[in-house]
């Protein structure tokens, strides 16, 4: 008996916007039945971390049909991807893509005449429930929708900074030189742990010095705007302020956990020299679009404001506050 | 080179896809006999960080996986480990209980397989226990070169080539770029592909 090849082939429409149209191509040797042919649509977030996936959306393509012998079926379908969700990205530390798995389900009785051998060529493969399994990556390039801040009134954060160890370290180092006779073997341990509790005694000093700094942050058409409070008294020249939008993995597989960040885009940067309290200060959102707050797993995009100045020991200080952008249909969308 | 992949082969791995990349460092079988054996014991995957323990945890609960895994944190909450009432148990990153907590699980669960970067003897001593040690600690050319080819394979859109494939010699550049930190070479070897 001649064995039936199943040709498959998952097509997806290009598109700018959240739908995508698709449809999966079907061609049988010799007639055999499916039971069920099920689509799924996962979000995967692979990177520098564990990687995880999202279920996006399932659904049933078809039931109960025979595919007659050299009969090419194309059976469409569409998917919506949330505006929540993100757009297909490729940064230094994350990938986020989306993948399409069509799972075939033979009838139990025409199994037997399915060529095997194939599959393994197309990455496809027949699953120990005697299904066949199909998958196709494709990209999401949304290009139409806006940006829409939320809201927030928070505080900015001194930044940690490897800078408060350096010093603490010179500090320390400085000790060790003038008095070299004394501090030997195990005294360069106890010089470690104080260059630690030092570096954390100057940030606790200069974050008292320059006082708390509040920011308030909120939508104004198609952009927004900040408001910082008691900004004249922050103890910081050279001030300025701007937006960071940020992708940052945390790497907790094993047994420590490490954070990578990268900066994918920086806004312009807003001179606070002759800004007083209450003073509005306007941002534009960037022309890429799909670059929202998104949080996969261990894998984020973030958007972070920026306060950096000089302190009066000559050190760039910056303080941040991390913030959330939606991703949401422009008003011609809505309609 | 990038266009060869459906995915970058050397991110995080699904652990649906670890059979397909593991090639474990002990024999799985008799590790599973022992496992089910009904003598008491602890067994430890003893080594530095990056050396492959949690991996071949995973891959060896998902062989048993009718039995617990805990994957320790800083902020892990352990009671629901300790209350656990399995008699077999696993154990990422044992350090994150207390040496109190950690010689209740070993008195109170029939046998236990951990992670670690220090042997448990004193633990196990106190806690009746025999401990078993499965070492994560060097790394030889054959096997780098087969993790680091099935997960080309994995990650291919379709056949690869030799070209594609990593030669022994390319492997042991890495081995001697980074020693036997497995986790070093998979993330240099990230940002190559990425």
């Amino acid at each position: 008996m001649t064995k039936a090849q199943l040709t498959n082939k998952i097509i997806i429409n290009p598109s700018k916007t959240t739908v995508r149209e698709g449809y999966l191509i079907l061609k049988s040797s010799e007639t055999i039945r499916v039971d069920r042919i099920l689509c799924d649509v996962s979000l995967e977030a692979r990177g520098q971390m564990s990687s995880t996936k999202k279920r996006i959306t399932s659904f049933v393509l078809s039931k109960n049909r025979t595919l007659t012998k050299d009969e090419e079926y194309r059976l469409p379908f569409t998917i919506e991807i949330s505006e929540e969700d993100t757009n297909t990205f490729t940064g230094s530390n994350v990938s986020f893509t989306y993948k399409c798995t069509v799972d075939i389900d033979i009838n139990e009785y025409d199994l037997d005449k399915i060529d095997r051998s194939l599959f393994s060529k197309v990455k496809s493969f027949v699953t120990s429930d005697d299904s066949i399994i199909v998958s196709k990556y494709f990209d999401v390039k949304e290009e139409e929708c806006d940006y829409e801040v939320v809201n927030a009134k928070t505080e900015l954060t001194l930044k940690q900074s490897h800078i408060f160890f350096i010093i603490g370290v010179l500090l320390v180092g400085l000790i060790f030189v003038f008095f070299s006779d004394f501090f030997k073997g195990f005294y360069l341990l106890i010089g470690l742990f104080v260059a630690i509790l030092l570096a954390g005694l100057i940030r606790n000093y200069i974050s008292d010095k320059v006082g708390l700094i509040l920011i308030n942050i909120y939508k104004k058409d198609h952009s927004f705007q900040c408001t910082l409070d008691k900004i004249k008294q922050v103890n910081l020249t050279n001030k300025h302020l701007y937006y960071e939008i940020i992708e940052q993995v945390i790497d907790d597989r094993g047994t420590r956990s490490s954070t990578h960040e990268d900066v994918i885009y920086t806004s312009s940067k807003k001179d606070l020299k002759h800004i007083n309290s209450e003073d509005v200060i306007p941002f534009t959102y960037p022309k890429r679009k799909g670059l929202h707050s998104v949080k996969y797993g261990d894998a984020s995009i973030l958007w972070r404001m920026v306060l950096s100045g000089k302190s009066y020991l000559g050190l760039t200080i910056k303080y941040t506050c991390d913030f959330r952008v939606k991703r949401v249909k422009t008003d011609s969308n809505k309609l | 080179m990038k266009d060869k992949f459906q995915f970058n082969p050397f991110s995080g791995v699904f652990e649906d896809d670890l059979d397909a990349i593991i090639v474990p460092n002990f024999d799985i079988n008799k590790m599973i006999l022992k496992i089910k054996d009904p003598k008491p014991k602890a067994i430890e995957f003893l080594g530095k960080q990056g050396r492959g323990k949690t991996t071949h945890l995973t891959y060896l609960h998902q062989k048993l996986s009718e039995y617990p895994i805990y994957y320790l944190h800083k902020s892990s909450n352990v009671s629901s480990l300790l209350n656990d009432t399995s008699e077999i148990v696993f154990v990422d990153s044992i350090h994150h209980l207390s040496l109190r907590d950690r010689i209740q699980l070993f008195k109170t669960k029939r046998t236990v397989i951990y992670t670690t970067h220090w042997t448990r003897k004193l633990e196990g001593y106190l806690g009746q226990k025999k401990i078993y040690t499965v070492k994560f600690k060097g790394i030889n050319t054959k096997v780098l070169s087969s993790i680091i080819n099935q997960r080309l394979m994995l990650a291919a859109n379709g056949e690869l080539t030799d070209q594609d494939r990593f030669t022994d010699e390319q492997t042991n550049r890495l081995i001697k770029k980074f020693g036997d930190d497995y986790r070093g070479i998979i993330n240099y070897l990230f940002k190559e592909y990425q």
